[in-house]
């Protein structure tokens, strides 16, 4: 395979909050190349968030990025050294932030959020906030900018453009308004667009629309993309290749295919099992038992051996890091999880342990309470 | 006086909604709270009502669980909030166990009301962060004067246990909860006063799917044990298909399509339905995707299609009787007419716009006539001539705009029975209630509606 357009190796995102450490990000690997649709996948809290503004290097305090690597375009967004003493210090490629804010953000990388109130200005026009944006990102004139925004809203197909242009967000339906942030977001024709949940809060027939309109501009402009949702419908319909997160971590990472028919993880198993099904009835769901735990005091082993339903003993004492599943050296299917032969610890001779998936009906219910949103 | 029970009474029907209808004003309705002055000239004023809910019929029977699906905006929570009076209703009527609850006031519509509970959709904000969740689940007994101190501290700790919660909890705060666990605290305040029907509005919509899961499986689990009754409201399809028996479709304020679930999901006859099912995604890469897309936007409830309220975006709306053409000749106009309405080109030139919707098949006779006439209304850049030669000559013309369908049919699967109103309909219809004379979507449909439930 070429070069990647982006890879990120053993990223660390941590906030350190009153109650302690919160590791949200905790040691991801993923690539994504040219053309690519990558899915980030995983329930609310599992640091998907996180892990994209961290590509951004957008992340707030008391956030901070502490290790690992991000290289965009053989550029380095994120990268440490060590100095003389020992101590951690940027690398003297490392982009600084102005590059960050002139040239990479919006031009190069563009983000879209789930909730488009949040980019858009309720006071300004639809049209004018576009034009704007075209005009001081692409060095074009009011007049040349205006027709570049009109057709960029025809092409994502909001009806009658010309008048639209006019008119306020709050105008839009919600559906319109996250395809003139698509819009936005394809306006500098950047190499590669982040989705954190664009569509999440709309309604299937919605959705289905923006992911065909999505489908057609990435083929038309060959713009890479990371898609972030919790829906496993979503990443079957758009993704070529997939990350699954469970608390901080990539425990499995496949191609869309391989991810459904060929799944490696528990997890990954469990999340297909519990969703209702649109095209049979299913009588029964099997629900994940419990809740993901905090990402401040993560379970030692595999962090997942509490709900796992396949868990032994060796699980709460290995923490098994991702491995190549396939044999190839490609590295096109990985998992962490050490029932496979790949690892090789004794997992087969290892007792099961008594978890919260052999557990009765008010297994549901944990001691830490609270739940990351 | 208590009335008993609307005309075609039904002994096994727990609910029956009549003609139900909620209109807002617009100001009252859903702008209102929104500033209004100079400095924001965007918001603007109109007079004519909302109709958020514009004449519903459905019953619940005892035990059963009713789903009721549509795009949001729809109408869903409003159609909630007036069946239990939460809301006034504009018109109509609703019948709790046999009675209108119009006819009721003080002591017996309190009792009644502690019969009919809701569990609303956000179970952050549903719950007091001040208050404890024992008291929390205890409130709808004060307010009822059920038990005593002592006796309700039990019954809430029991209730905490049977929702799937410890409880040990019930003297924590909704905070320290997850998402799924206010669910699950919302359920046991619902459940303490021995509701026998509970109205549920996207209870599982904010939760993950994991979570969703396990609150699903919890609510039918105290479904069984209780004896209750839901109306379960959702816009996830995957999730109605999985907990309802009977299912409705609603779309701009009405009720487009109701049948037993499996009837519904397997032999839909409504194209609203159907394009609701061809547009969930499934969880499979190898299912090639979701098939037809709707196209456009719901239009506003202010001023409703006129007919069948899905017919500006419907994929089979029927060619008008007067004109002989071919059904892709049709099917090419209608979706030239809406490109038309949503300007969604600027070329001018007829013929590439022939070749580009009119490829495989031309309107010929009287049609093709008008058809020429408004290409040539575009050709001198007057799209707004164009717009009302089609609108006016075509599509305000077809059956789906000058009647509002209502048509029951046999079911293929069980012997529930099956309500669509679409025309598409008319001919396999054992019942209808077609009312001619709907022109501005104001009408209801006749007083036979057909009941598509009993
Ligand atoms: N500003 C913050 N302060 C403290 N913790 C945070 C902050 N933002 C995110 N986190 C924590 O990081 C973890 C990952 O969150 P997030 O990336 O938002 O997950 P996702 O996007 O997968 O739902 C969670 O435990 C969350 O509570
Ligand atoms: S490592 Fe063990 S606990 Fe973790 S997913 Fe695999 S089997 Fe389950
Ligand atoms: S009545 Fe006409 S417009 Fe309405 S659903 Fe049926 S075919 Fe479509
Ligand atoms: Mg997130």
């Amino acid at each position: 395979m070429s070069e990647p357009l982006l890879s990120v190796r053993d990223l660390k995102t941590q906030f350190f909050t009153e109650d302690g450490t919160v590791r949200a990000v905790d040691g991801i690997s993923f690539d994504v190349h040219e053309g690519e649709i990558v899915g980030l996948v995983g329930e609310s809290g599992a640091g998907k968030s996180v892990a994209t503004s961290s590509i951004l290097r957008l992340v707030d305090s008391p956030g901070e990025i502490v290790g690992g690597e991000i290289k965009f375009k053989g550029e380095t967004i994120f990268g440490l050294e060590e100095d003389g003493g020992g101590e951690l210090r940027p690398r003297d490629e490392m982009l600084t932030e102005e590059e960050m804010r002139k040239r990479i953000r919006g031009r190069e990388i563009a983000i879209i959020f789930q909730d488009p109130m949040e980019s858009l200005n309720p006071v300004f026009t639809v049209g004018g906030q576009l034009r704007e944006f075209i005009e001081i990102n692409r060095d074009l004139g009011t007049d040349e900018a205006k027709g570049e925004a009109i057709d960029i809203l025809r092409e994502v197909g909001i009806p009658a453009p010309e008048s639209r242009y006019d008119e306020y967000p709050h105008q839009f339906s919600g559906g319109m308004r996250q395809r003139v942030l698509i819009a936005m977001a394809l306006a500098c024709q950047p190499d590669l667009i982040i989705a954190d949940e664009p569509t999440t809060a709309l309604d299937v027939t919605v959705e289905g629309e923006i992911l065909e309109m999505v489908k057609d501009l990435q083929e038309k402009y060959d713009t890479s993309f990371i898609w972030v949702t919790h829906d496993m419908s979503v990443v079957a319909e758009i993704c070529d290749r997939v990350n699954v997160m469970y608390l901080g971590e990539i425990i499995e990472q496949a191609e869309v295919d391989d991810l459904f028919y060929d799944t490696k993880h528990p997890y990954t198993s469990a999340l297909l099992d519990s969703m209702p099904r649109p095209d049979e009835t299913v009588d029964e769901l099997r629900p994940i038992k419990g809740v993901m735990p905090e990402a401040i005091d993560p379970p030692s082993g595999c962090r997942f051996h509490s709900p796992c339903p396949e868990a032994r003993e060796v699980c709460r004492e290995v923490h098994p890091e991702p491995r190549e599943m396939s044999g190839d050296a490609e590295g096109t299917h990985t998992a962490a999880c050490v029932k496979h032969d790949a690892f090789d610890i004794g997992y087969d001779t290892s007792p099961p342990i008594d978890t919260e998936a052999t557990g009765g009906f008010s297994a549901g219910f944990t001691e830490t309470g609270g739940e990351a949103e | 006086m208590t009335k008993v029970g609307p005309p075609e009474s039904d002994p096994e029907a727990l609910l029956q909604v009549r003609n139900l209808k909620k209109h807002f004003d617009n100001e009252s309705g859903l702008l209102a709270g929104v500033q209004l002055d100079d400095e924001f000239p965007y918001v603007s004023r109109s007079t004519s009502d909302v109709r958020a809910v514009d004449g519903v019929d459905f019953d619940i029977k005892e035990g059963e669980t009713l789903g009721l699906v549509g795009e949001s905006g729809c109408g869903k929570s409003t159609l909630a909030r007036t069946v239990l009076r939460l809301l006034e209703p504009t018109e109509g009527s609703v019948y709790f166990q046999g009675k209108d609850l119009a006819s009721l006031s003080g002591e017996p519509l309190r009792r009644m009301r502690k019969n009919m509970q809701m569990i609303f959709q956000d179970p952050q904000s549903s719950l007091d962060p001040r208050m404890k969740v024992g008291p929390i689940v205890e409130e709808p007994m004060k307010a009822h004067g059920m038990l005593d101190e002592e006796g309700r501290e039990a019954r809430a700790k029991e209730l905490l246990e049977k929702v799937g919660l410890d409880p040990q909890h019930y003297n924590r705060y909704p905070h320290a909860f997850s998402g799924g666990q206010r669910q699950r605290v919302n359920l046991a305040r619902a459940l303490s006063v021995n509701p026998d029907f509970i109205v549920c509005d996207e209870p599982v919509s904010a939760l993950d799917v994991s979570i969703q899961a396990q609150v699903l499986n919890t609510m039918e689990e105290l479904q069984e044990e209780f004896d209750l009754t839901y109306l379960f409201i959702a816009h996830d399809l995957s999730v109605i298909r999985h907990i309802s028996d009977r299912v409705a479709v609603m779309y701009l304020g009405n009720i487009v399509e109701l049948a037993d679930k499996e009837e519904l999901f397997e032999n839909p006859q409504h194209p609203y339905t159907q394009a609701l099912l061809d547009a969930i995604p499934v969880p499979d890469p190898r299912s090639g995707g979701r098939t037809a897309l709707l196209s456009g936007d719901v239009p506003s409830p202010i001023d409703p299609p006129s007919g069948c309220r899905f017919r500006t975006r419907c994929p089979k709306v029927i060619q008008p009787e007067e004109y002989d053409m071919s059904d892709g000749a049709w099917r090419n106009l209608v979706e030239f007419q809406r490109a038309v309405e949503r300007r969604a080109f600027e070329e001018t030139d007829p013929d590439v716009l022939r070749s580009r919707y009119f490829q495989d098949a031309v309107p010929s006779g009287d049609a093709g006539t008008l058809l020429d006439e408004a290409l040539g209304h575009i050709e001198r850049d007057k799209f707004e001539d164009a717009e009302r030669i089609l609108v006016e000559r075509f599509a305000d013309q077809s059956v789906c705009a000058t009647a509002r369908p209502a048509y029951e049919i046999e079911s293929e699967i069980g012997d529930g029975r099956h309500y669509s109103a679409c025309h598409l309909r008319r001919d396999e219809a054992v019942a209808t209630a077609v009312d001619e004379a709907t022109v501005g979507g104001a009408a209801r449909p006749g007083t036979e509606a057909p009941e598509a439930d009993d």
